[in-house]
């Protein structure tokens, strides 16, 4: 029995030594704002999976980016004042079963996206991208609001998102489908005729300290869910969801 | 009966034309030419849709659009006008490295048919910085890399164009700048034809102009090249494809390496060639080198018109034996006529960004080498109507190559040293030097040489065969005893 | 008789010392201006030579100078002519990196010293700050980084420090990797006539006056990514004494006029006269005492912000103050009008300020002292300020109870910020800590309605209003007023 304890508290203690901590200056990310870091955040994320999981960690400033794609074990921190920005070219967000979303997560697990940072999906410009392309008959992208969404889950488990401001967002804050244990907690969310959270066949999903402070709908259920959890989420109105 | 095939054939020409005829704006696409938007997305996009569209051109207008790699798929054509800028990201990090070729690029075609870029816009990778920055991400030990030369190795950075397997290709009028590896490849292509472009790829090491690696129906018409590395280069990676079929038409280049090159990598060979009126200036090595050193094949080779000022070496012909794998490699039936060379005592590409090394020390002026190896030699090579004028002034107290058979013999045979003029230091010559080869003709060929020098005007050694009609001259006087023969046999001199 | 003999010795030494002043061409030392060839030996040179010979002007006409560090000398002027463009170079090396404070243009203890002209300093801040950042990410040289940026060793577009006489003319300074420009311990300074237009990188401050005397920056405009008009004490035992700040505009993703943060010795006799602050993301003017320095003898008049997020913030702290307790003491703040953003104004600037300190409706101006140590004689005469109101309950709420008033941490040790405490309980004024507090002809105007009252004043001993109205949409109601004293109002309490 002790012998086995040791090796939990040396199994753990491994995963303390692997789970690093990386600044998003060292793979050349640019916090001025026009600087495209799509390519230096994916590098980031898979270097850091590669080296057996860790967070990669966004201080203040204003981060431009395109879809980038979560892997297991990596985590996202935007400390207080980091902006990660979303791109306002809809090409600039990857497409998955016919839906955009500038970050994605298929089939993933022990994934955080944390901190007082906030993801502002720059929503005027990005529509304005979008409506140029649909009159061009350019794109095939539905206006149905959870089509474009800022974070896309599926298939994937243990999954947090915490403490984040998410402003002027595309159309969806939070796509899941096919998720398991997944936990939105004290956002604040802001997505005037846009939809908060659409949870889809997944099981144990919380809702939890979430603000709604501009939605046109703050949380669609659609076919198949499990033990979903609300509590303490509000409306700008102080109302429950 | 016969008719419905001969119309069917007409049907499909025309529908072909029309869904070329196709104009797509890149601007609809959201593609931003701001100089700062990274366009990779977009561009990607927009070339995707117009393929499955069954195709169309791609056009941008004046404007700084940056992007990382992105692919050019079957039917489409980018059409760069005149002030369209397509700038390389300067991130290493919005470089693919494709799987096929495994090779970083700006745009790629990986087994696309109908494809071209067009225009007289302007391609430039910015290739400096980026490399620059991928040097850094090496050193910060986020990017793993040997680190040859103090540098990335070529294929961790990113070239200004790779096309593989691709068919019907159209490379036209555009300008091609600063790439962070080789300018352009085109690998295993079939029917290539580039033609008006400008070439200016000086931005950092292993700049080539342009590589043509195993292609079939190649025509490289009415070009300019000013490369750090070789200008117009074709190579044989693959051990069982050749580059062949291949016309090479009033061009002008300019090297710190060579100008025109065949090698250095040269598994399957290089067959049927063409070269017409290429004006060669300012470059670093030889004008012509032909390298089969990796088991490679040269036959059936016509360079018929060249001009080469202040050029460092005029000819360089060589079989080797570096990578051959027991392949064995002949180079055969090639003629090269009407050719007008000025080689000068000083560096050639002095002042360019990125010159070439000064190696291969100490060395008087090296001559025009023909040299093959003892057991696989260069056959029936035809030189005509050639004037050679070289500085001469060869100092034998600075370095000295005698002619006595010891000091022949003690030539290295270097079969797997990577191939160059200057390889062997110091030759016995001053105007041709010659080793391992059967019937070498000069029809018509003169030598010229302003201050004496030490050396004989034509070394050969090991030589069987060849008709020679050549004379030389120091400043306008005929120069008498102005050859050595060593172990050769059958030479018939005038 | 005597004198008269002394004034004439004086009139000809003078005479002799502007014909000594002699002139030298940037060409003379081979400095190029290619924009590619690296003066930095050849520019000091001349600055040397000039300098041994007694001194003179170095001028510059049109073309880009690259250099790196210049270290400036006695009796030196360079003239900048216009269209002449002094251009920082992007290899952290050619910078002195080695002392603290390194500098494009650096001095220390050079007296009579000029910089002026129509032409241009570029720091290339943001490239320096890179590559600066990668030398540091590659192992080869060490600096903590803050919030993953390089701490210290960013080069500033200029630093001086204990200079006289030094002046700045006209001259144009862009894009620095730190703070633009630096005048430590300097003492008869005149800043006129410059354009500052650096949001190149994070920190980079306007203009820093530290413990400087005598000190005048006018007719100047500031665009900047940090503080605009800084003013700092760095040395507990110096002071910031007669500045006179007049006629500037500026814009700031920070505060647009700042006291402060590092504020060691202290401020007196400060006079802010017709300056106009705009798209300014904090505080139009911030006076923060964390480090146990005094504020004293302080003068504002005729200040105009427009969309800006915060008007006033007056804040006692203790922060780095070793037992000592800071001070702020007769302030006279008149004739201004300000108006508060509803959204973000540095939106869209290079480098904008971070958003922070949520959840929190539009901040209230603040004074804040702390328990022992109020805010002194502080008097707001004919002010008028528009808030944008709006306030959400549902997203940040205060309420105005003795116990939720209390509540609000007194927060002495943090970094002084308006929005530091979040939501507030007041739209217009909030008031803690504080005695002797006049409110005369202030008008308060609200876009939206509120759920706030508009006054809140808690612990002040002694405050008086006089015709304080409020405009606009309504409040809650105009004054709470929890463990304070009204007195009558009262004369100036600084006499000018």
């Amino acid at each position: 029995m002790k012998k086995y304890l040791f090796l939990v508290f040396l199994w753990a203690s491994c995963f303390r030594l692997f789970a690093q901590d990386y600044n998003a200056s060292l793979f050349g990310c640019k916090s001025d704002g026009i600087t495209n870091n799509t390519g230096s955040i994916q590098y980031a994320i898979d270097y850091i999976a590669k080296k057996g999981g860790g967070t990669l960690h966004f201080y203040v400033g204003r981060y431009l980016t395109g879809s980038f794609s979560l892997k297991s074990n990596v985590s996202i921190e935007l400390h207080e004042g980091a902006v990660l920005l979303g791109s306002s070219n809809v090409f600039d967000y990857s497409s998955l079963n016919g839906k955009r979303a500038l970050i994605t997560a298929v089939g993933q697990s022990n994934i955080q996206i944390k901190g007082k940072g906030v993801i502002d999906g720059q929503q005027h410009l990005l529509q304005t991208h979008l409506t140029a392309l649909r009159q061009k008959g350019y794109i095939t992208l539905s206006d149905q609001p959870e089509d474009i969404s800022l974070i896309y889950l599926q298939d994937s488990k243990q999954i947090q998102v915490k403490g984040i401001m998410q402003l002027n967002l595309p159309g969806a804050a939070q796509f899941v489908d096919r998720c398991e244990d997944v936990t939105f907690q004290g956002l604040d969310i802001n997505c005037p005729g846009g939809i908060g959270v659409y949870v889809r066949n997944s099981n144990k999903v919380i809702l939890s300290n979430i603000f709604f402070r501009a939605i046109e709908r703050a949380l669609v259920e659609s076919e198949g869910n499990q033990g979903l959890t609300k509590e303490n989420s509000r409306l700008a109105n102080g109302k429950s969801i | 009966m016969k008719i419905l095939p001969i119309f069917l054939i007409i049907i499909q020409a025309l529908t072909f034309r029309l869904a070329v005829a196709q104009d797509y704006k890149a601007m609809d696409f959201g593609i931003n030419g701001d100089g700062q938007a990274l366009n990779t997305r977009s561009i990607q996009a927009a070339i995707d849709y117009i393929t499955n569209k069954g195709g169309g051109t791609l056009r941008f207008t004046p404007g700084n659009y940056v992007t990382g790699s992105f692919y050019l798929k079957s039917n489409v054509t980018l059409h760069l006008e005149q002030g369209a800028n397509l700038l390389g990201s300067n991130n290493p990090f919005d470089y693919h490295k494709d799987t096929v070729v495994n090779w970083q690029s700006m745009i790629y075609a990986i087994r696309q048919h109908n494809i071209g870029i067009v225009g007289k816009g302007t391609i430039n990778g910015r290739g400096f910085q980026t490399a620059m920055n991928a040097l850094q991400n090496v050193h910060k030990g986020i990017v793993q890399d040997e680190l040859k030369l103090d540098r990335l190795r070529e294929w961790n950075r990113p070239e200004n164009i790779y096309f593989r397997e691709c068919k019907h290709v159209v490379i036209k009028d555009i300008t091609l700048r600063d790439p962070g590896s080789w300018n352009q490849t085109y690998d295993q292509c079939e029917d290539l034809h580039v033609e008006g472009i400008y070439v200016d790829s000086k931005s950092y090491w292993n700049n080539d102009g342009i590589d043509v690696v195993d292609c079939k129906n190649v025509v490289i018409r009415n070009c300019f090249f000013d490369a750090a590395d070789d200008a117009i280069c074709f190579k044989s990676h693959d051990a069982n494809a050749v580059c062949e079929n291949v016309l090479v038409e009033n061009c002008t280049a300019r090297s710190s390496a060579s100008a025109l090159k065949f090698g250095t990598v040269s598994r399957g060979g290089f067959r049927n060639f063409v070269v017409k009126n290429l004006v060669v200036y300012d470059t670093y090595r030889s004008a012509i080198t032909f390298a089969a050193v990796d088991g490679g094949f040269v036959e059936n080779i016509l360079v018929d018109g060249v001009r080469s000022i202040n050029t460092g070496n005029v000819i360089f012909l060589r079989i080797g034996d570096r990578w051959s794998k027991g392949k064995k490699p002949f180079m055969k039936n090639i003629t090269i006529r009407n050719v007008y060379a000025e080689v000068p005592a000083n560096k050639p590409d002095l002042g360019y960004s990125y010159e070439g090394p000064v190696e291969d020390m100490p060395r008087n002026i090296s001559p025009a080498s023909i040299i093959g190896l003892p057991d696989h030699k260069i056959e029936n090579v035809t030189l005509e109507n050639i004037e050679m004028v070289y500085p001469g002034g060869g100092n034998a107290l600075y370095a000295y190559r005698g002619t006595d058979p010891k000091s022949l013999d003690g030539i290295p045979e270097m079969a797997n040293a990577y191939p160059e003029f200057s390889q062997f230091k110091e030759l016995p010559a001053w105007g041709l030097y010659i080793r391992h080869a059967k019937q070498i003709n000069l029809k018509n060929v003169s030598f010229r040489i302003k201050n004496t020098d030490y050396r004989p005007t034509i070394v050969a050694d090991d030589l069987e065969g060849g008709v020679w009609d050549f004379k030389s001259y120091l400043n306008g006087q005929v120069l008498k005893d102005n050859f050595h023969l060593h172990q050769s046999k059958e030479i018939k001199t005038n | 008789m005597k004198i008269n003999i002394i004034m004439v010795m004086i009139f000809l030494c003078g005479g002799m010392l502007t014909l000594n002043a002699k002139e030298y061409n940037a060409s003379l030392f081979g400095i190029k201006s290619n924009g590619t060839t690296l003066n930095t030996t050849s520019i000091q040179r001349a600055i040397d030579f000039i300098h041994e010979q007694g001194g003179g002007t170095l001028r510059f006409y049109v073309g880009r100078y690259l250099t790196g560090t210049l270290v400036m000398k006695e009796n030196v002027h360079i003239q900048l002519e216009e269209g002449a463009i002094l251009v920082g170079s992007t290899n952290i090396y050619d910078y002195n990196i080695d002392v603290p404070n390194c500098a494009l243009i650096y001095a220390n203890g050079a007296n009579n010293v000029t910089i002026k002209g129509k032409g241009v300093i570029d720091g290339q801040g943001r490239e320096v700050a890179y590559t600066l950042l990668a030398q540091i990410q590659s192992g080869v040289l060490k600096d903590p980084l803050d919030y993953d940026r390089p701490r210290n060793r960013r080069p500033k577009a200029i630093y001086m420090r204990s200079c006289e006489n030094v002046r700045i003319h006209g001259i144009t300074i862009r894009n620095s990797a730190d703070w633009v420009q630096v005048y430590d311990q300097c003492v008869n300074t005149v800043v006129d006539s410059i354009t500052v237009d650096s949001k190149a990188f994070w920190n980079n401050d306007g203009i820093d006056i530290v413990d400087c005397r005598n000190f005048k920056l006018l007719n100047s405009f500031i665009d900047a990514s940090d503080d605009a008009i800084c003013l700092k004490s760095h040395d507990a035992a110096k002071i910031c004494e007669d500045v006179e700040i007049r006629n500037c505009t500026a814009r700031s993703s920070a505060n647009g006029i700042k006291f402060g943060t590092v504020s060691a010795g202290g401020y007196k006799n400060i006079k802010i006269i017709n300056n106009k602050v705009y798209d300014t993301f904090r505080s139009a003017l911030t006076i923060a005492t964390p480090d146990g320095g005094l504020v004293e003898d302080i003068f504002v008049d005729s200040l105009s912000a427009f969309n800006t997020g915060n008007p006033f913030y007056l804040r006692i702290g203790a922060r780095w103050n070793k037992g000592r307790t800071g001070a702020i003491n007769n302030i006279l703040i008149q004739n201004v009008k300000v108006e508060v953003a509803k959204d973000k104004p540095d939106s869209g600037y290079p480098y904008e300020g971070p958003i922070e300190d949520n959840p929190r409706n539009t901040s209230p101006s603040s004074i804040v002292g702390l328990k022992d140590a109020p805010i002194r004689n502080v008097t707001f005469r004919n002010i008028e300020i528009t808030y944008p109101g709006g306030a959400n309950p549902n997203y940040a709420y205060r309420g105005t109870s003795k116990a939720e008033l209390d509540s609000i941490p007194e927060m002495e040790a943090a970094y002084p910020e308006f929005s530091q405490f979040k939501e507030l309980p007041a739209w217009g004024f909030y008031v803690r800590h504080a005695e002797n507090i006049h409110f005369d002809r202030v008008v308060l105007k609200l876009k939206e309605k509120e759920y706030r009252p508009m006054l809140v004043f808690d612990d002040v001993n002694g405050y008086s209003l006089s015709q304080v109205k409020q405009s606009g949409a309504k409040g809650k109601k105009e004054l709470v007023a929890v463990d304070s004293k009204k007195i009558k109002p009262r004369a100036d309490s600084i006499i000018r």
